[in-house]
């Protein structure tokens, strides 16, 4: 791994070579906790880095591996996001979120990575997925015409007393959710690792990836509805396509 | 509970309508008209409140998602050159 002596603007998630912060500039106020943090790892607290490494590193791995193909290759990716982290503090500004500033970094990183290993030949390739009007639900689960039209004809049966506790204790279904979500598109992973796993406020998500809320909510349902059948089927033994 | 389907006619949607506004619901983004004519539907459609409780599971689920921990070796190594770069103060601020 190279060590990391380029800086990335905060616009891309870049620290500009101003030491301070500024009041944020992109819609995202830099929050107090933000700030605080900030504070402690330019004093060298080394217990705030780990907090700072602990707090997204799932994330960035999950989101590198929508543009690399290995998980080895991801690893490198997110070292190196921490590598240009580590040196670009004294920089960052605050003219956006610190996580914002990462996950930029991460994304300028991860493209290069991908488009160099030729692993994914285009991204306009999954760009191209949002154009499409296809429904979420796959449409033959509704009846197609009659007095019913428009009810389920397959309709999700209840997935009784499950819990988010109850199923991430099934390793089944942990693995069938983890197969959808590596299996998403770029375009869709982003969404859903940054909203629904990273828990980024809506704003902060489109920020990072550039799109609008509508946008970005469109995506994130098929994200989920992707995952959502990924249980249904290792819940219920339902086959993928009925 | 049984679905009665002159209620969907009140409440504006069909079964088929409501996955593509399922994720507006369950994070509470609709518009107050739209997310009436959701609630009129679900409160006659078992399948639909399936639906809309899978999804909502689907989303808790991920926030509190297994995380993937740092290999050891890379930590160590992201600590030195932490240390290196931003030798410990002696007096450590809060304020910046």
């Amino acid at each position: 791994m190279n060590p990391v002596a380029t800086t990335y603007p905060e616009s891309l998630g870049h620290a500009s070579p101003v030491g301070g912060l500024a009041t944020a500039s992109t819609g995202i106020p830099l929050s107090q906790e933000d700030r605080s943090l900030i504070a402690r790892l330019r004093n060298g607290d080394e217990g705030a880095f780990d907090e700072l490494v602990n707090k997204h590193h799932s994330a960035l791995i999950r989101m590198a591996l929508g543009y690399v193909a290995a998980r080895e290759v991801a690893e490198e990716v997110v070292q190196d996001t921490w590598m240009a982290v580590i040196e670009g503090l004294p920089r960052f500004e605050g003219r956006s979120s610190l996580r914002t500033w990462i996950f930029g970094i991460l994304i300028h990183k991860a493209k290069d990575r991908g488009v160099r290993e030729k692993r994914h030949t285009t991204f306009s390739a999954f760009e191209s997925y949002d154009d499409d009007n296809d429904e979420a639900v796959d449409p033959s689960r509704f009846q197609p015409s009659g007095e019913w039209a428009g009810h389920w004809a397959f309709p999700p049966q209840p997935w009784d007393d499950q819990t988010p506790e109850k199923l991430l204790a099934n390793r089944q279904a942990v693995n069938a959710m983890n197969q959808a979500i590596d299996a998403l598109p770029k375009t869709l992973k982003d969404v859903l690792i940054l909203r629904d796993v990273e828990g980024a406020e809506v704003k902060e998500v489109c920020e990072i990836l550039k799109i609008t809320e509508t946008n970005l909510y469109v995506r994130l349902h098929r994200a989920r509805e992707r995952v959502r059948v990924a249980v249904e089927t290792c819940l219920e033994g339902r086959p993928a396509s009925l | 509970m049984k679905d009665y389907p002159s209620q969907w006619v009140a409440g504006g949607f069909t079964c088929r309508r409501i996955p593509a506004r399922a994720s507006d619901y369950i994070d509470g983004r609709l518009p107050l008209g739209a997310q009436v004519r959701v609630g009129l539907h679900l409160a006659s459609c078992l399948h639909c409140r399936n639906y809309l409780t899978q999804l909502a599971l689907v989303r808790d689920t991920l926030e509190q998602f297994p995380p993937i921990a740092i290999r050891p070796f890379d930590r160590l190594r992201l600590r030195r050159q932490f240390a290196r770069v931003h030798p410990q103060h002696p007096f450590h601020c809060d304020h910046v």
